[in-house]
C-alpha cells in the first residue's frame, strides 16, 4: 500500500476529535459537546454546534442522514451540513448513547443499558422498548437489514448438583423493526480456571458491505471476526483475527481486503478469506499517528481519521495505474502523473517524444513527477538496459 | 354470603339407580345434581377440577379433565352423565392424570378412545361406541430404530378429536438416547378414513406443567395453536429462553408451521381460548396480552403488577368479551374486562366481588357455569354491565384534503358507520377519506354495540392542503462539470428550504442551479420547511454521476 498522510490541525487547543463526518471538502467533527465545520477540506474552521448537555455521537450514514444524539434523549439532524438543527429528541428523557440508520427515513438509537428507540420513517414517532441488558449499550450498526447492538462483557456464575459453574459472554442483540433476536460472542463455560481468564470488552459493531463484523478486546489484545460468534478458546475455528496491544477502531473493505485500524494508528490489510489467528499473509503499516479515535471513508480510498490534539489525518491511498514487471518483478509503479521506482532499478535516462532529455529527479521516496505528456523511460536492472514508453494524461 | 331459607334439590334426568355402563375403556354413569341456592349464586354437590376442557355437544357440554369426563344439561347446569376412563398400566404407559378420550363433533354416542402399548414401538388402537356397540376403529404401529420409548410416569399422552374422521394425538415419553433419557414430545395427525399417520410436530425438552393446556383444537377451520416456553433442562443447566407460539393450520397440506411469535416473556398462564381466527390471550408474568398470531403482533397489552394473580377467567363468545378477575398482592380484587374484537378495555376496576370460579360456559338461561372454591360446581349471574355505546373520534390530516380518522368510542362496539359530510360513507373503524375540495364538512360516526345499543356524534372538520417536500431537477454539462437546475414542485405552504447536494453543499434558495465538480454517485435532498417550523424531507431515488 502506497499512501499521503496529510495532518488537518484545527485552530482550537487540545481537542480530541472524537467523530468526524465528510462530504467532500465538507468536514463536521465533534469534539464533547462542540460540533466543528471546515467547507475547505479543514483550512478554516467554524463552530456549528454547542450544546450544554453531553453529546455522545455525530453520526452520519450519507449526507442525508447526519444526525446528533446525547444526554436527555438529545437527536438532532442536519440537512445543511450543521448551519440548521432539527430537533428530533426522544420524549423520554433517557441519555442516549448511539445511533444508526438504515436510511435516511428510519433510525434506532440506544440509551444506557435497555431502552432502544426505533423510527421507522419520517412520519412516525419514535417507539421505545425496554431491552434490558447486564451491560451499557455501546456499539450499535445497521447490517444485514437489522440493527444489531450490545456493549460490554457478561459473567456470571452458579451451581449445579453442587458443582460451581463460570459463564462469560458478549451478548449482540438484533432488532428487524419487529423483533428482537440474540447470539453470544466470546462465550466461555465451564470452571473457575477456564472463564475468569476472560476480561473481554469494547465490543465494536460494523458494517462492511452490509456484513456484520465484530471486534472486541481481551487482555490488551484486540481480536476480529466477520461471523456473529467466536469462542477465545477455539480461534482455529473461527474467522479471527488478532492485533496485539492494540484497540480496532474501525474496518473497512476494499475489494477482497479488510483494512484493520487500530487505536495506535496501525493499519493491517489481510485478505477476507484470510482472516484467521494464523494468517501471516498480512501488511502492516504504522502511520504514526499515535492516537486513533474514528475513521471516516467518505470516498473510495481516502480515509479521514480523528485524533487528539486537535488533529484530523486525511489518508489517501494510492493505486497503481500500470505496473511495469522487470524481469519477473513488479519494480515500477505509475500513479497517474507519479512514478514509483525500487531502489535496485537505476534510472538512465527520461526523454520526451521528440527525444529531449528530460530533467526529472527521484525524490527520497522514490518517486517521479510527471507533466502531462508521452516520455521514454531507460533504466537498468541487473546489467541489463531497459527502455518503456509512459504516458501521462 | 347470607344463605336464602330454601334449599332447592334439583335432580338430573335420570332419576332411578342404574348400573354403570362398563365399556372397553370407559365407564359411564348417570349422575344426580343437587343445587343450595344463596343470594347471588347457587352450589351443587358436584366437585369438579380445574384444568379440564369444555367443548359443547348439541345443547350440553362436555366437560373432560384427565379420566374423568361430565355430560352437563345446558339449560340448567347439571350433571347429567360421569364417564371415567378405564386406565390400564399393565402394559400400557403411564396415564398419570391425563384423559385420553373424546367424543365425536358429530355424535355424543361415538367415543373414541385410545390405548397403546409401548415395547420398542409404540401401538395404539382407537375405539368407539356408537349405538353401545363397541368398535376397533383403528390401530396403528410406530417402530423405533434409532431410539427405545421408556415405560416411565413421565411418559403421558392426549387425544383430540377434530371431526369424527380425524384426530390429533400428543403424547410425550422417555426416550433412551445413550446415556440420557431424552424426553420428546410428539404430535400426529390421524385420519382413520384414509389410515394415514402423520407426524406433525416434535419437541425434545421438557415442558413446564400443564402444558396440554396450552394446546388448543378448533374444529371449524382445524386450527390449533401451542404454547411452547423453551425450557430446556441440560445435563449441566437449565435453559430458559422466550416463550414461543406457534400456529398451524391443519387444512394446509404440508401441515407447516406457518407463523411464529417468540420473546412473549415469561409464560404465566394461557387463556385456554382463541378468540377468532387470529387473536387469542395470553397472559404473561407482568401482562395480559391480546396476540395476533397471524400477523405476530400484539395489538393489544395490559400491564398487571408483579403480584397480581389471575383467579378467573370469563369468556362471554357471543359478545366477543373476555373478562378476569385478578387478585392483587394486597388482597383486593380487580375486575378487568375487555372486548378483543376492538381491544377496548370495558372495565378495570377495583371490586371486591366474592370469587364464584373459573367459568366452564354460559347456561341457557343467563347463568354463568363455574368451578370455585373446594373445586365446587356454582351456577351465578354475570353483575357487570358491559352494554355501553358512546361514540367519539379523533381526525389528522394526512395528505391534501385527506383525513385520517380515528375512533375513540367507548364500550364492546361491532360496527362503525361514517358519514364524511360529502356524501361518501365507510364502515370501516379507522377510516381515511379523501375530499375533493378543500373545506369545512361535518362528519357523523354511527356506532353500534355488541347489545344492539346505537350511538352518535358529529364534528366539523377542515380538509386542507399539507406540507410537502417535492421536486425535480435536470442534468446537463457544464465543460467537465455536472450542472444541476432544481424545480422545487412543494406546496407554496413551504417557506424555507434546504437543498443537500450530497457533496458537502447546500442552498436554501427555492429554485436552486448547482455545479458538481468532483467527481462521485449523488443524490440530492430537499426539506421543506412551513411557517411553524414543521418541516418535510425528500430524497430523490435518482444518481446524479459525475465522472473524472
Amino acid at each position: 500500500m502506497e499512501y499521503d498522510l496529510d495532518v488537518i490541525t484545527l485552530p482550537y487547543d487540545s481537542l480530541n476529535i472524537e467523530d468526524i463526518v465528510v462530504s467532500n471538502f465538507t468536514i463536521l467533527a465533534r469534539s464533547g459537546n462542540t460540533i466543528y465545520k471546515s467547507t475547505d477540506d479543514g483550512t478554516n474552521w467554524k463552530i456549528a454546534f454547542n450544546s450544554e448537555l453531553k453529546v455522545n455521537q455525530l453520526y452520519s450514514k450519507d449526507p442525508h442522514t447526519i444526525l446528533l444524539v446525547g444526554e436527555k434523549g438529545m437527536v438532532y439532524r442536519t440537512m445543511d451540513y450543521g448551519e440548521t438543527w432539527l430537533d428530533e429528541s426522544v420524549e423520554d428523557k433517557y441519555d442516549i448513547n448511539m445511533i444508526a440508520a438504515k436510511d435516511y427515513t428510519n433510525y434506532l438509537a440506544i440509551a444506557r443499558n435497555r431502552w432502544v428507540y426505533y423510527k421507522e420513517s419520517l412520519q412516525s414517532d419514535w417507539k421505545t422498548y425496554d431491552y434490558y441488558t447486564n451491560v451499557h449499550l455501546s456499539t450499535l450498526v445497521n447490517a444485514e437489514d437489522k440493527y444489531y447492538f450490545g456493549g460490554g462483557s457478561n459473567f456470571r456464575d452458579y451451581y449445579y448438583r453442587n458443582e460451581h459453574y463460570f459463564e462469560f459472554t458478549m451478548d449482540v442483540a438484533s432488532f428487524n423493526g419487529n423483533t428482537f433476536k440474540g447470539f453470544r460472542i466470546g462465550y466461555t463455560w465451564g470452571d473457575y480456571d477456564r472463564v475468569t481468564k476472560r476480561n473481554a470488552d469494547s465490543l465494536r459493531l460494523y458494517n462492511l458491505n452490509d456484513t456484520l463484523f465484530a471486534s472486541t478486546v481481551d487482555y490488551n489484545d484486540s481480536y476480529v471476526t466477520a461471523g456473529k460468534g467466536f469462542e477465545f478458546n477455539y480461534e482455529d475455528y473461527y474467522d479471527l483475527f488478532k492485533i496485539k496491544n492494540d484497540v480496532v477502531i474501525g474496518l473497512l473493505n476494499y475489494s477482497d481486503s479488510i483494512y484493520i485500524f487500530s487505536r495506535k494508528g496501525i493499519v493491517e490489510i489481510v485478505t477476507k478469506s484470510d482472516l484467521s489467528r494464523k494468517g501471516s499473509n498480512k501488511e502492516s503499516y504504522d502511520l504514526k499517528i499515535n492516537f486513533v479515535n474514528q475513521i471516516n471513508n467518505p470516498y473510495s480510498k481516502v480515509i479521514y481519521l480523528s485524533s487528539n490534539n486537535s488533529r484530523i489525518y486525511k489518508m489517501s491511498i494510492y493505486e497503481p495505474v500500470s505496473t511495469i514487471q522487470v524481469e519477473t518483478n513488479n519494480l515500477i509503479k505509475q500513479y497517474n502523473n507519479r512514478l514509483w521506482v525500487d531502489n535496485e532499478v537505476e534510472i538512465i535516462g527520461i526523454y520526451n517524444y521528440i527525444g529531449q532529455k528530460q530533467n526529472i529527479n527521484r525524490s527520497s521516496n522514490n518517486y517521479l513527477e510527471f507533466k502531462q505528456g508521452i516520455y521514454y523511460l531507460s533504466y537498468k536492472y541487473r546489467n541489463n538496459i531497459y527502455n518503456h514508453k509512459i504516458m501521462v494524461n | 354470603m347470607k344463605i336464602i331459607v330454601t334449599i332447592v334439590f334439583l335432580f338430573s334426568n335420570v332419576l332411578f339407580c342404574q348400573d354403570p355402563q362398563v365399556l372397553d375403556s370407559l365407564t359411564i354413569k348417570n349422575t344426580n345434581t343437587e343445587w343450595e341456592q344463596f343470594a347471588d349464586y347457587s352450589k351443587s354437590n358436584i366437585t369438579v377440577n380445574l384444568g379440564g376442557v369444555i367443548s359443547d355437544y348439541d345443547n350440553k357440554m362436555l366437560y373432560k379433565n384427565g379420566v374423568t369426563g361430565l355430560i352437563i344439561d345446558k339449560d340448567n347446569g347439571n350433571v347429567i352423565q360421569t364417564y371415567i376412563l378405564k386406565v390400564d398400566t399393565e402394559n400400557s404407559i403411564d396415564k398419570r392424570v391425563e384423559g385420553n378420550w373424546d367424543f365425536s363433533r358429530t355424535s355424543l354416542n361415538k367415543i373414541f378412545s385410545f390405548d397403546i402399548n409401548v415395547d420398542y414401538s409404540i401401538k395404539f388402537t382407537i375405539s368407539s361406541r356408537l349405538n353401545n356397540k363397541i368398535d376397533t376403529i383403528f390401530s396403528h404401529t410406530m417402530s423405533y430404530q434409532y431410539f427405545k420409548p421408556i415405560n416411565s410416569p413421565k411418559a403421558n399422552y392426549d387425544f383430540y378429536n377434530i371431526d369424527d374422521k380425524k384426530f390429533i394425538i400428543i403424547y410425550d415419553l422417555l426416550t433412551d438416547q445413550g446415556p440420557v433419557n431424552s424426553p420428546e414430545y410428539l404430535y400426529y395427525l390421524v385420519d382413520t378414513e384414509k389410515e394415514i399417520v402423520s407426524r406433525i410436530g416434535r419437541y425434545s425438552g421438557y415442558l413446564l406443567g400443564s402444558e396440554y393446556s396450552n394446546f388448543i383444537v378448533r374444529s371449524n377451520d382445524f386450527i390449533f395453536s401451542t404454547t411452547h416456553d423453551n425450557f430446556n433442562r441440560g445435563p449441566y443447566e437449565d435453559n430458559d429462553a422466550s416463550d414461543s407460539h406457534e400456529y398451524f393450520n391443519l387444512v394446509s397440506d404440508t401441515l407447516n408451521l406457518l407463523n411464529y411469535y417468540g420473546n412473549a416473556g415469561n409464560l404465566h398462564n394461557w387463556f385456554n381460548v382463541i378468540l377468532n381466527d387470529s387473536l387469542s390471550t395470553i397472559i404473561v408474568t407482568d401482562s395480559i396480552k391480546v396476540f395476533n398470531f397471524r400477523n405476530k403482533t400484539v395489538p393489544k397489552s395490559y400491564f398487571l403488577n408483579a403480584e397480581d394473580k389471575v383467579i378467573a377467567k370469563y369468556h362471554f363468545e357471543d359478545k366477543n368479551i373476555i373478562a378476569l378477575i385478578i387478585k392483587q398482592a394486597d388482597g383486593d380484587k380487580r375486575v378487568f374486562a375487555f372486548h378483543y374484537p376492538s381491544y377496548k378495555i370495558l372495565l378495570d376496576k377495583i371490586d371486591n366481588a366474592p370469587y364464584l370460579g373459573e367459568m366452564l360456559g354460559e347456561l341457557n338461561d343467563g347463568n354463568l357455569l363455574t368451578i370455585g372454591d373446594a373445586s365446587t360446581l356454582y351456577k351465578h349471574k354475570w353483575q357487570y354491565d358491559f352494554n355501553a355505546a358512546l361514540a367519539e373520534f379523533e381526525y389528522k390530516l394526512i395528505d391534501d384534503n385527506k383525513i385520517e380518522f380515528g375512533d375513540l368510542s367507548e364500550g364492546p362496539i361491532k360496527s362503525w358507520s361514517w358519514d364524511f359530510g360529502d356524501g361518501a360513507s365507510s364502515q370501516e373503524r379507522n377510516p381515511n377519506h379523501q375530499y375533493a375540495s378543500s373545506g369545512k364538512y361535518t362528519v357523523i360516526l354511527t356506532i353500534t354495540n355488541e347489545y344492539g345499543k346505537v350511538h352518535q356524534t358529529s364534528k366539523e372538520i377542515e380538509a386542507k392542503g399539507v406540507l410537502k417536500s417535492n421536486f425535480e431537477f435536470t442534468l446537463s454539462q457544464d465543460g467537465g462539470d455536472k450542472r444541476v437546475e432544481c424545480t422545487n414542485l412543494s406546496p407554496d405552504i413551504a417557506v424555507r428550504y434546504i437543498w443537500n447536494f450530497g457533496d458537502g453543499t447546500y442552498s436554501n434558495e427555492k429554485n436552486p442551479i448547482h455545479t458538481y465538480n468532483f467527481p462521485g454517485k449523488y443524490y440530492i435532498s430537499l426539506t421543506a420547511f412551513d411557517s411553524d417550523g414543521k418541516y418535510k424531507i425528500y430524497l430523490k431515488d435518482e444518481i446524479v454521476e459525475v465522472v473524472e
